[in-house]
């Protein structure tokens, strides 16, 4: 009988909302999801005058595809980013807050445009907050 | 206060001068609101940038490490006998340091305590203090720091507007308030939505935030207090949350007071406005005193602040 209420409970869990939740990766829809965030993110943060200047002499492709590789990884989807550290690939850039800022609000500007639901939106968004220190090296007080 | 405030624009117009002459940033680039939305909170009662009741380590406005930021606000709140207006303006000069100004006002409703209030202040039924703060970002930052949370240093010098009553209730007219809050924004933290946390530890002697004077005939000494604030962004521009703070209770004359607490939903449809709304439990404002049948008991009040920044 036990066996049977015990059964009868794991089944009904996804009834319950406690189904197996989907893993960022999945809710940003994997592969081509991140593909498609990745390339309006770009195309935004490229059209931004707040930064675009940042982007003048950027290989597109080539950050595209560094960003689609860093963005798989920190989803916990099935890659690993192999670029330069944030430290080494901003070194020189002279890059403000606020253009650390004016970026984060691109790309949430992209996740909506392609609907990543808001907790893999926030996920993404709290494993980008603290690039924050490596990114930003033109600081005030 | 006169010196802190020349201090503070020698120190900005020092900043300036600096920030201009290492890379001509320009005026516009300094005011351009730099910080992520809702990351100055909203005025909180005694001016600072916070919550509603809880001063946070948060600079008030938008601006970043390199930029200015500001605000100003108004509130209004009801608890159907009596009700409190708030006004103020504050500056924070490169999320380091902020400095407000604000004058809040609770009218009696021409009743209670607003009888001796009336006979001892001109007439008027109204208890009013001004209160100017400094806040000192000491170190972390709420928002990009994975586990430290930001923490900042405070001080409100707070001025009576009824010395006679104040003084006759057995209180001081002026009185200043210490705190030291530490706020955290932890991303993904609740259904998927991010949160904001903060604690203060306040040392003060402020009799309902200080409308009813500093101290009492018995104790004149500051109490350790306590707030806090939650918060869960249920999307970027909209927070539902709620406060609680302790408050000082040895002022027998009038009646103590209670611990304040609420609950608030705040909007920030873009950088520049906000606009909170929030119902505040304020507890007894006057027991002591209450004529019979017209009690100050469990004051609940609708609380409606608007603010705009950049």
């Amino acid at each position: 009988m036990l066996r049977i209420i015990l059964a009868a409970s794991i089944f009904s869990l996804p009834a319950l909302g406690f189904a197996q939740a989907a893993t960022p990766y999945d809710e940003f829809g994997g592969e081509a999801g991140i593909h498609q965030v990745v390339d309006d993110f770009v195309a935004t943060v490229t059209a931004d005058p707040r930064i675009d200047g940042y982007f003048a002499h950027a290989h597109i492709a080539h950050l595209k595809y560094e960003l689609r590789q860093q963005f798989c990884a920190l989803l916990n989807g099935p890659c690993s980013y192999t670029g330069k550290d944030m430290k080494a690939a901003h070194q020189g850039m002279n890059i403000t807050q606020a253009a650390f800022n004016a970026l984060d609000e691109d790309l949430n500007a992209a996740m909506d445009k392609n609907n990543v639901p808001i907790g893999a939106q926030n996920y993404l968004t709290g494993k980008l907050a603290p690039m924050e220190q490596p990114v930003v090296t033109k600081n005030g007080l | 206060m006169k010196k802190l405030l020349a201090l503070s624009a020698g120190f900005l117009m020092t900043m300036l001068a600096t920030a201009h002459a290492q890379d001509e940033m320009t005026l516009p680039d300094m005011v351009s609101s730099g910080r992520l939305l809702a990351t100055g909170g909203v005025s909180e009662l005694e001016g600072a940038g916070g919550g509603g009741i809880v001063p946070w380590a948060l600079i008030t406005g938008y601006g970043t490490d390199r930029q200015i930021g500001g605000s100003v606000f108004g509130t209004f709140a009801d608890t159907g006998k009596l009700y409190a207006t708030d006004g103020g303006i504050a500056v924070g000069l490169f999320n380091r340091i902020e400095f407000s100004y604000a004058r809040y006002s609770l009218n009696l409703g021409n009743q209670y305590l607003g009888v001796v209030t009336q006979t001892l202040n001109h007439g008027s039924d109204t208890l009013s203090e001004n209160i100017e703060g400094i806040k000192l970002r000491l170190f972390g930052d709420a928002v990009y720091d994975e586990y430290v949370p930001q923490v900042s240093a405070g001080v409100l010098f707070q001025q009576s507007q009824n010395k006679v009553l104040v003084n006759y209730i057995g209180a001081q007219s002026t009185g200043e308030t210490y705190y030291l809050a530490a706020t955290k924004v932890l991303f993904d933290a609740f259904l998927g939505r991010d949160v904001l946390l903060d604690a203060d530890l306040i040392e003060t002697k402020a009799n309902q935030l200080g409308l009813l004077g500093f101290g009492s005939s018995t104790d004149n000494g500051y109490h350790a207090e306590f707030a806090g604030s939650a918060a869960v962004l249920i999307n970027r521009g909209l927070a539902v949350g709620a406060e609680y703070r302790t408050m000082p209770r040895d002022l027998k004359s009038v009646g103590p007071s209670s611990n304040y607490s609420d609950i608030f939903l705040a909007w920030f449809p873009c950088k520049h406005v906000s606009i909170t709304g929030a119902y505040a439990f304020l507890g007894d404002i006057a027991s002591a005193v209450d004529a019979p049948g017209k009690s100050t008991r469990n004051q609940n009040a609708f609380y409606l602040s608007a603010q705009l920044a950049f």
